[in-house]
């Protein structure tokens, strides 16, 4: 009997196997495209913690006599708008905006949908098909439509653009949260902890959750770079930040007369959107490859 | 001994009967699947009762169900003489304080995310066992009973082979320290010498805990080490049951005998002598054929087993067979 | 001794991990006969699937990469010859079957299609020829009204008529030399594998056809094998004619997984098995030394260094151990 029970005490496994959080690190290191997008968002996120600092000017301030000044001139590194404003301060500062609106939208779209669909996949029953229906609703319109009526709805403002965002993130989040629990609900290790006596709250929250993370956070990526696009396009529209703030969208509506005569007005800042947007794109995409299961050892 | 005249009765069912509704795929009907269909049987404490089966005969929602991880269509479960299903949910909580799960896969049935040392913990924190630096003691108590050493609790489960893991599995189900503990197929997902150090294991564990098992698996032979009575089940009913030594002496029911013949003998020089194969396949428990379900099977078949399934007879003393050829 | 149709020599195949190299067949040398089963056993892990898929060149590459030694299938190396000859050989002389059937039929076309394409593929034969020729084989493989079941799915049949229909398959070639099953009654009952290994033995006499069984299970080795080859941790430990392997088993490993059968006459009253203790090794981190050194009973400091040359005890019996000398015969 004590050669049965002492006999296993070595492990087959290498010794200081990592854990969980270390492997995906090692593996997202090795995927260029996930650490071209980071180091990206880490170039964006620095300017935007630290604009004040960074930016050369006050990005509201108006210089009338140096308006419209090209780049590389007069000490302007990227020029300046038909207000004589610095265009590299103002796109300094408008990536806090946008990094701002990508974080509180996703933050929105996917607590509230995560939410839901963790409900609704949890219990099932009618719960899940009032909210699955509802949902279904909202994904037959067109996204920016979607958005667009929200804003509408709720007032022109930065602050509503991002709830707008937000609310129409929802549904997708909403689905892959409601898809992976279905499938994590009916393994056997839920199976376990129930048999153990586990309750839904701690079932949902704290076994079933933690392992719907990866397609979520897959999502989450993409989506914040696809609110950052948006919340441009709002802008552009004036549905979202009001004059004089440096926002993205905002910047290209202002000055697109200009286009033909003062290229960079317009060009930069769409510049400085696509980038932080492939950032964003890059990183959920190598995160899609490191984090599917199949391609796991 | 038999358990059904012993007085004590750890655990037993009544005529129970778990169907599930599934939907065909190709018309989007309604149909019935009769998982576990009209089951009684009773374990004595300290008894290892084996379920024997083949794919789709129910042994494994019979598990499932007796533990209430499934909801019964009807007939009941008595734990100690008490209903199952009628307990409030608190109590079927308490009630899992002395029942447990081993289940088959050990990949699969330990969350991923989680280290030894919570898996281990969290029955202990959910029945409210001890406080905390307690439970940690418990951990490392179980840990070593299992033949783990407790230095690995922070590991993660995928750091360990497959028989550690099961290893695991056991202390988790022991953790709460169950009288009674379901083992679903526990060491069938396991290699040959791993699987005899677990069932070596489970063998100590009962010995020494006094533990009852209810041994599910489809393997005779594993069975036939364990069990010290054997339930043999087809299409969702107990077909035949017996103590192991007098079912492996003389199998009755002609599915027992089937399944015996079907089993490969580990000697080359006897390999098919006397072997009769039984043909065709497990019907699906979907539309079980009427009367006895293995008469499209077997060899004996007259009309009688085809228009109606056969009552449970005795033609020995402890041995319940559900087969017209035992009528009188 | 007759010219082998099949001999493995020395083949060695590594696996790039995200962990580091796995080198999973260190290598391994067998031969098959014509018309005989020689059965490659082992536990999981073991590298015996990974054999017979680098026999196919059907491991999948990268991440897998065959390192070295020969394939030699009537007298042509299969790792030397060019991907459409080989591609030629795998549908007419050699053909596989899988664990899980369902994984190696196309779902959307009837089963009795499927045959004919492999007909019409590797024979000139006619349509009409085919289907007939197609129909004979379910008939072959017993598979219960062939002419209802040639147009059913993949899906509308249960595990064991699937599997045969890959036997069908397997035998659409006109001249079938060797059949590599993998682990082909794993996921099937017990009274549906009796019926596919007395199916298997039954065709083979008929066909003459050479059988590579992978299989973990001893028993099925038991029942159908001609040869054995046991495998552990990526080498071959023993090799032999069935009957020498089960009466007089001499690998400390092979005698272990014998002994840990719980259908073994010595437990009937001890109610314990002898466990070979402790796991697998891993592959990474494994050294070149005799990969069960780390659970064997008669371990020496050799064992550890260097994997030991084979000793022949018998004709075709050879056993790759250093206390073969000491340990006589049981």
């Amino acid at each position: 009997m004590a050669e049965s029970v002492s006999a296993t005490n070595e492990l087959p496994s290498i010794p200081g196997d990592p854990s969980p959080f270390v492997r995906f690190w090692t593996s997202l290191r090795k995927n260029n495209s996930a650490m071209t997008g980071l180091g990206i968002i880490a170039v964006f996120a620095v300017v935007a913690v630290f604009a004040p600092a960074l930016a050369p000017y006050d990005p509201l301030i108006q210089i009338i006599g140096d308006r419209l000044t090209p780049p590389l001139t007069d000490g302007y590194f990227l020029g300046t708008d038909d207000l004589g404003r610095d265009m590299l301060s103002r796109i300094m500062y408008g990536t806090r905006i946008s990094m701002i609106i990508g974080v509180v939208s996703v933050s929105i779209g996917s607590l509230v949908g995560g939410l839901v669909g963790m409900l609704a996949g949890y219990f099932g029953g009618i719960f899940d098909r009032i909210t699955m229906r509802i949902i279904d609703i909202m994904l037959a319109f067109p996204y920016i439509l979607l958005t667009i009526v929200i804003v509408a709805l709720l007032g022109a403002s930065l602050v509503n653009a991002m709830i707008a965002i937000g609310i129409s993130q929802i549904p997708r989040y909403a689905r892959i949260m409601r898809g992976s629990v279905l499938a994590e609900k009916e393994s056997d290790y839920v199976l376990a902890e129930r048999s153990l006596g586990a309750k839904d709250g701690e079932l949902m929250f704290s076994t079933i959750l933690p392992n719907t993370l990866a397609p979520m956070s897959v999502q989450a990526t993409l989506g914040i770079g696809e609110a950052i696009l948006s919340s441009a396009a709002l802008s552009f529209l004036g549905l979202g930040a009001q004059p004089p703030t440096p926002e993205w969208g905002l910047m290209i509506a202002s000055s697109k007369e200009f286009v033909t005569s003062a290229w960079w007005v317009v060009t930069l800042p769409g510049v400085a959107t696509l980038i932080a947007v492939l950032g964003f794109n890059l990183l959920g995409d190598g995160l899609r490859d490191v984090l599917d299961p199949r391609l796991q050892e | 001994m038999n358990a059904h005249e012993s007085k004590e009765i750890i655990l037993r069912t009544k005529d129970l009967k778990t169907h599930f509704t599934v939907v065909n795929p190709k018309d989007g009907q309604k149909q019935k699947l009769y998982a576990v269909d009209g089951v009684t049987l009773s374990i004595a404490p300290g008894e290892i009762l084996g379920i024997v089966g083949e794919s789709g005969c129910g042994k494994s929602t019979l598990g499932r169900t007796v533990l209430r991880l499934e909801e019964r269509t009807s007939g009941d479960v008595y734990f100690r003489e008490e209903n199952v299903f009628e307990a409030t949910p608190e109590r079927v909580n308490e009630l899992r304080k002395h029942v447990q799960m081993i289940f088959q896969d050990p990949y699969s049935s330990l969350n991923p995310r989680k280290r030894v040392s919570s898996l281990l913990e969290q029955p202990l924190r959910l029945h409210s066992i001890g406080d905390l630096s307690d439970r940690i003691q418990r951990v490392e108590a179980l840990m070593a009973e299992v033949g783990l050493d407790p230095k690995f609790r922070t590991r993660f489960p995928h750091q360990f082979s497959g028989g550690q893991r099961q290893r695991i599995g056991i202390a988790r189900a022991l953790a709460v320290d169950p009288e009674l503990i379901v083992c679903d197929e526990a060491v069938s997902a396991l290699d040959v010498s791993v699987q005899a150090q677990i069932l070596n294991l489970l063998a100590d564990l009962q010995d020494r805990r006094n533990l009852t098992y209810l041994f599910i698996s489809h393997d005779l032979s594993v069975v036939e080490f364990i069990a010290t009575r054997v339930v043999v089940m087809y299409l969702g009913r107990i077909v035949e049951e017996a103590t192991t030594k007098d079912l492996m002496a003389k199998p009755l029911h002609p599915y027992t005998q089937a399944l015996f013949e079907a089993y490969p003998v580990i000697d080359p020089r006897k390999r098919g002598v006397t072997k009769r194969i039984v043909s065709g396949d497990v019907p699906s428990p979907i539309d079980p054929p009427k009367g006895c379900h293995f008469a499209p099977r077997c060899p004996f078949a007259t009309d009688r087993c085809r228009e109606a399934y056969p009552p449970t007879f005795e033609p020995e003393v402890g041995r319940n067979v559900a087969c017209w050829l035992f009528g009188k | 001794m007759d010219e082998p149709l099949l001999s493995i020599q020395d083949l060695k195949v590594d696996f790039s991990t995200n962990r580091g190299l796995v080198r999973a067949i260190r290598g391994v040398s067998f031969a098959i006969r014509k018309g005989e089963t020689l059965a490659l056993v082992g536990e999981s892990g073991c590298g015996k699937s990974v054999t017979a898929h680098s026999i196919t060149r059907l491991i999948p590459t990268p991440p897998g990469r065959i390192t070295g030694g020969k394939i030699l299938f009537e007298g042509v190396d299969l790792l030397q010859i060019p991907e459409p000859k080989l591609r030629d050989l795998r549908g007419s002389r050699i053909s596989m079957i899988f664990q899980e059937p369902m994984t190696s039929l196309n779902p959307v076309f009837p089963i009795g299609s499927q045959i004919m394409d492999v007909l019409l593929t590797h024979t000139k034969m006619k349509k009409v020829d085919a289907r007939a020729k197609a129909l004979s084989l379910l008939e072959l493989v017993k598979i219960p009204a062939p002419e209802r079941r040639f147009k059913s799915y993949p899906h509308q049949l249960s595990g064991g008529m699937r599997q045969r229909v890959m036997i069908a398959l397997a035998l659409a070639s006109p001249n079938p030399g060797l059949m590599i099953a993998d682990e082909p009654t794993t996921a099937l009952d017990v009274t549906i594998q009796a019926q596919i290994l007395a199916l298997l033995e039954d065709l083979k006499e008929k066909i003459g056809m050479a059988l590579l069984l992978i299989t973990h299970d001893m028993g099925v080795v038991a029942e159908v094998a001609d040869r054995v080859a046991v495998m552990y941790a990526g080498r071959v430990v023993e090799e032999g004619e069935v009957f020498r392997i089960f009466e007089n088993p001499s690998h400390p490993y092979t005698r272990g997984l014998l002994e840990s059968l719980p259908s073994n006459p010595l437990y009937k009253e001890t109610k314990r098995l002898k466990a070979i203790p402790g796991s697998v090794p891993d592959m990474i981190t494994l050294g070149e030394g005799c990969p069960f050194a780390n659970r064997c009973p008669l371990v020496r400091p050799e064992c550890t260094l260097a994997f030991p040359e084979p000793t022949t005890l018998d004709t075709d019996h050879k056993v790759w151990c250093y206390a073969i000398e000491e340990e006589p015969v049981l």
